[in-house]
């Protein structure tokens, strides 16, 4: 298919779905809206979009960046249109049916990205990942905290770290936060990562907001920093450290 | 309640008129900006290094710019990690010479560079109003972003005229005052200390001289901070003639 994006009246009819999905007569995927030239357009240059199946962020973002980086298009990450398209277009997998036969899209931002709001704007399922992946495309590998898990369900480690400015540009603390909660042989988030315990991630979060008060974070190297967390954080810390 | 930054290593804040930066695109329609930075003042060592970063959501870009005796600009300021000039802010650290390297020494973030076009206006809009593409169906909202903005639905069309109408202005400003006292009172906590530069301290003053109003109240109790909140939204609403610009709209039944 090729891809397009969701004019004003297209985001109309996605936001008239996903509400209709919490009540008791959800109504049917709207394919019509992705193709439709009264709620779509076409993106310019043409390309040609795939069903995949992902299995998980850093693969969804790795095979975006590919098609929207070889297009060449402009202003890539603030098109709502775009961004709320893409969503429907891979709804299946970002909105899957839980035990009770129901999809649970959860808030708006997951859908149409809110672009100009810092406090929601990676919550997007797709654009989210997307933006973490260029922000560090020379080494994806060290935002893999970020990347891990399913598309549909980022998780909390993605909610208190990539909320933080300060957290998700940083190279050495991104590396910092995929050695402490990413488990190197699985590829998945330790246990006890998530939540509000001892080093989780939401403390990760506070005193990095601490120190960045006190050090230019940018300038430290991902091994000082790690030396530096408080002993809260050795039962992530990888062994070899 | 927000999590309080201590500045126990007297880390100085510069002052915004001693950091400024203009933003325009360059020939390819990549943002480039240019800086003015005066560090003479604060009383940094000469040779502590000044970095200057641009920063929007998940861009971010770093450029070393000398030292607090030669500040010295990189030749190279294009900004080719941000797709676009709207929204990108500055910040200016400047750092330790010696060890511990690293250590802030003075620092100053979330400066909004001007246009080139735009005339250097020492006014400060207490709430700047902006067109906003995600507020669905509400037609406005103040958000704390950044400060206060007040954000205006950007479907409605002209939504400069809006934010001039008197319906809007006699419903929306005395609620929006109301929201920003209450957060900063009630919600943040009331700043420690007396800054010029922090948009709490601003609102606080801009209430404390509203007529009939004095300082905001040394006791911090909830009942105590309310009522000084209903009072400042009282006496701008007078001093505003709020329900006079409601009577021009509203001549409905019981309109005396």
């Amino acid at each position: 298919m090729k891809l397009r994006r969701l004019n004003a009246h297209g985001i109309q009819r996605l936001e008239t779905f996903l509400d209709s999905l919490t009540t008791e007569s959800p109504a049917p995927y709207p394919a019509d809206i992705l193709a439709d030239p009264a709620t779509s357009e076409p993106m310019e240059p043409e390309v040609e979009i795939e069903q995949r199946c992902f299995t998980n962020r850093l693969e969804a973002a790795e095979y975006l960046n590919q098609l929207l980086g070889n297009a060449g298009f402009a202003a890539v990450e603030c098109d709502r249109g775009l961004w709320a398209w893409l969503a429907l277009f891979y709804f299946d997998q970002l909105c899957p049916l839980d035990s009770t036969g129901a999809r649970k899209p959860g808030e708006r931002a997951r859908w149409i990205p809110a672009i100009g709001d810092f406090r929601k704007y990676y919550r997007h399922l797709l654009a989210g990942p997307y933006r973490i992946f260029r922000a560090h495309r020379e080494m994806p590998a060290r935002a893999l905290a970020l990347l891990c898990t399913s598309i549909s369900k980022p998780g909390d480690i993605v909610e208190q770290l990539a909320s933080r400015q300060e957290v998700v540009t940083n190279a050495a603390v991104m590396q910092v936060a995929t050695a402490l909660y990413v488990d190197a042989a699985t590829k998945q988030p330790k246990r006890g990562a998530a939540g509000r315990g001892p080093g989780s991630a939401r403390r990760l979060a506070d005193v990095l907001s601490q120190f960045d008060a006190t050090w230019d974070l940018y300038s430290l190297q991902a091994s000082k920093l790690l030396a530096v967390l408080p002993g809260e954080f050795d039962r992530f810390r990888p062994s070899e450290s | 309640m927000a999590i309080r930054h201590l500045n126990y290593t007297g880390r100085k804040r510069l002052l915004q008129t001693d950091a400024r930066f203009t933003i325009y695109e360059s020939g390819e329609g990549i943002p480039k900006f240019n800086a003015e930075l005066d560090l003479g003042d604060y009383g940094l060592p000469d040779e502590a290094p000044v970095v200057v970063e641009a920063h929007r959501q998940t861009n971010y870009m770093r450029f070393p710019f000398g030292t607090v005796a030669a500040v010295l600009a990189p030749e190279n300021r294009e900004l080719v990690e941000f797709d676009s000039a709207e929204g990108i802010l500055f910040r200016v650290k400047v750092t330790s010479p010696s060890e511990p390297l690293g250590l802030l020494l003075a620092e100053r973030d979330r400066i909004q560079p001007r246009r080139p076009d735009e005339q250097e206006d020492n006014r400060i809009s207490l709430l700047p109003v902006k067109p906003d593409q995600d507020l669905g169906a509400q037609v406005f909202q103040v958000d704390f972003n950044d400060g206060p903005i007040l954000r205006i639905n950007a479907s409605v069309g002209d939504w400069r005229a809006v934010a001039r109408d008197p319906v809007f202005v006699s419903l929306v400003y005395p609620q929006a005052l109301r929201e920003v006292l209450t957060r900063i009172a009630l919600i943040d906590g009331l700043p420690d200390a007396e800054d010029p530069d922090d948009w709490r301290s601003q609102w606080l003053r801009f209430a404390g001289t509203l007529p009939g109003m004095s300082t905001v109240p040394s006791e911090h109790s909830e009942g105590v901070l309310d009522n000084w909140i209903d009072e400042a939204v009282a006496s701008f609403s007078r001093q505003s003639d709020i329900i006079d610009r409601f009577g021009q709209y509203w001549s409905g039944e019981g309109a005396s």
